[in-house]
């Protein structure tokens, strides 16, 4: 019987998130919210292993109370527990503080065989956290899986590695990062989406996890953003215009000019 | 589990700048990592202390006078059969020895595989930050944080937005750095570096990875976008293969490398190698053509650096023409068909 851990988080849509121009902070209002991409990747990773070799999966988030959204999408792909990681101290943590919080949250919660993480985060961008958490963890990180079987106590993954594919066989317990190379996730449908809003969640905040406000969020953590720039990448827009051939012609100017195509 | 060390006085401590000099495969030194040596020579030429490059790898000596080309103060380097491929245990193992023994005030990296792998393992291990993906990389002096701290700039927000951001108390400040940010700059001649031979004495006996058979080797086969001086790229209005096929002759009429959006790729109209708009992947061309490409963000945050970015779409409402220098209102293949032939008449092959 598996033991597995998923981390998930819930992401603005990045698309929509705005800087507040009197002060370059982000405003995430009105930007939506949803699982992050590679999470979901993540969430299938963990119920493909449970329906092939039998086990039972958690998922976690770290986040504020509205998390609760991607523990019941998880739930609804089919992970049977879920731990939201919440407390207000929380807020702001960088890469470290994270992949510290993530850490206590599992060990106070269970002993796992396989934890499986999302590369990258769309809004963060770092894909830094899961190498963070085989750190934390003291356990392997295993990424660009092709295959994953269980035999016994290990596991055997073929992977792509630098320039080689491999075949290799690892103990557990192991962490993996996944994304949309490794699988195609489950969609589930309205009624395991309903079943899943009856199920209980547990909570952990600082309290359970140990620790004081010092080590958490903006205080706890060594990186510090200063500020936020919102890029505009306008440019001329000349329109090269007339008939096909004049804008063809107009085409090769350009490139001429700039040292393409000269006699 | 403590968090990292308040202690003002400490940072003061830390000094100079340590590079990840990355040997690819045993073939050759990342072109990034040259460029982050003559980064680190202008950052402790702002603020005092050393240049040190760590070079790890088989028979690694053999790239001794590359790397002092670009003027480290001094090499640390260590070769061995073990450190021939980049390994998640070795490298952080011994990395951590240096920064422990040196204490630089600031590590980079180039953000491939390996210092991607590497840097945020040994974040974890110093309790510092790591700025992952920088795109920019320079020495503040903030009345509020301190003096001669390192700001790292990065995307956030899938490149929407950019976030400034420092290390102003814990050590090192580490970033891990795009390839084409920083030019590669040799001081010129005169410059020797101290080579420091550093002994490989790691006990192989716990890596935790073990091999079941001998791996394939996995060429994806390499076409340097990043390096390109011009890029023909083409996307959903290149409508099918062989219309998109076309890019090629005209890319090599124009001597320039061939890119592609996701659609082409995943239509296998072309390789995934192609793809402008992976992670990491971020191209500085002269000029940058292209064709029926509407300009979803994921690709057009990656076309940025172009001097001159031309786009051709019968779409007149194409998010791409928002960030384009040129605009061509035309159907794309039918455009590419009148420039290839323009082009071939007036500049027929052979002459």
């Amino acid at each position: 019987m598996l033991n597995i851990a998923v981390c998930v988080k819930q992401v603005p849509d990045t698309g929509k998130v705005r800087i507040d121009p009197a002060d370059g902070t982000l405003v995430r209002e009105g930007a939506g919210a949803m699982m992050n991409p590679d999470d979901l990747h993540a969430v299938e990773a963990a119920i493909d292993l449970k329906e092939r070799f039998s086990g039972t999966v958690t998922v976690f988030t770290m986040g504020p109370p509205a998390a609760r959204e991607v523990l019941i999408q998880a739930m609804a792909m089919g992970a049977d527990r879920a731990v939201l990681v919440s407390d207000p101290v929380f807020a702001g943590s960088d890469t470290l503080v994270t992949g510290r919080i993530l850490s206590l949250a599992i060990g106070k919660t269970g002993t796992f065989d396989i934890i499986i993480t999302g590369v990258e985060s769309i809004d963060g961008n770092t894909g830094s956290v899961g190498y963070q958490l085989s750190e934390f963890l003291d356990m392997p990180l295993l990424t660009r899986i092709h295959s994953i079987e269980v035999a016994g106590k290990c596991v055997l993954v073929e992977r792509i590695y630098g320039h080689e594919y491999q075949k290799i066989e690892v103990d557990l317990p192991v962490l993996l990062a996944v994304n949309r190379q490794t699988n195609t996730h489950r969609h589930p449908g309205l009624a395991a989406v309903n079943l899943a809003f009856e199920k209980e969640i547990q909570v952990l905040t600082m309290k359970e996890i140990g620790g004081s406000a010092d080590d958490y969020g903006i205080k706890g953590s060594p990186t510090m953003v200063v500020n936020y720039e919102s890029i505009s990448h306008k440019r001329d827009r000349v329109v090269l215009s007339g008939s096909l051939d004049e804008k063809v012609d107009a085409f090769m100017d350009v490139i001429r000019k700039h040292g393409i195509l000269r006699y | 589990m403590k968090g990292y060390d308040r202690e003002n006085s400490e940072v003061g401590t830390w000094k100079g700048v340590m590079v990840f000099t990355e040997v690819q495969d045993h073939e050759r030194i990342l072109e990034g990592s040259l460029e982050l040596l003559s980064c680190g020579r202008k950052l402790a030429e702002r603020l005092g202390g050393e240049v040190s490059a760590v070079l790890m790898g088989l028979d690694a000596e053999q790239y001794l006078p590359e790397v002092e080309r670009f003027g480290p103060d001094k090499i640390f380097c260590c070769s061995h059969r073990a450190l021939k491929h980049y390994d998640s245990q070795i490298f952080p193992d011994m990395f951590t020895a240096l920064i422990r023994e040196h204490r630089p005030s600031i590590v980079l990296f180039p953000a491939s595989e390996a210092g991607s792998d590497l840097a945020p393992r040994l974040a974890q291990r110093f309790s510092t930050g790591l700025t992952a993906h920088c795109t920019g990389l320079e020495i503040i002096d903030s009345e509020e944080h301190g003096q001669g701290l390192l700001l790292m700039k990065r995307p956030a927000f899938s490149g929407n937005v950019t976030a400034e951001i420092i290390c102003p108390h814990a050590r090192p400040q580490m970033a891990t750095v795009q390839p084409g940010v920083f030019r590669k700059d040799e001081p010129g001649a005169g410059n020797e570096s101290r080579h420091i031979k550093i002994d490989f004495n790691y006990d192989l006996s716990c890596l935790r990875i073990r091999s079941r058979e001998a791996p394939l080797r996995w060429d994806r086969h390499r076409v340097p976008l990043e390096q390109a001086g011009v890029i023909i790229a083409g996307g959903r209005g290149m409508c099918s293969k062989s219309e998109f096929e076309d890019l090629y002759r005209l890319s090599d009429l124009v001597g320039g490398e061939v890119g592609a959006t996701r659609v082409p790729v995943f239509n296998s109209w072309c390789g995934q190698e192609r793809m402008i708009g992976q992670t990491g992947k971020s191209i500085r061309p002269v000029l940058y053509a292209g064709f029926g490409i509407s300009g979803q963000l994921q690709h057009t945050s990656s076309i940025l650096d172009s001097e001159i970015i031309i786009a051709v779409n019968i779409d007149t409402d194409a998010p791409i023409f928002e960030i384009s220098d040129y605009a061509v209102y035309e159907d794309a293949p039918r455009f590419i068909r009148c420039l290839i032939e323009r082009i071939e008449k007036e500049h027929p092959p052979g002459t």
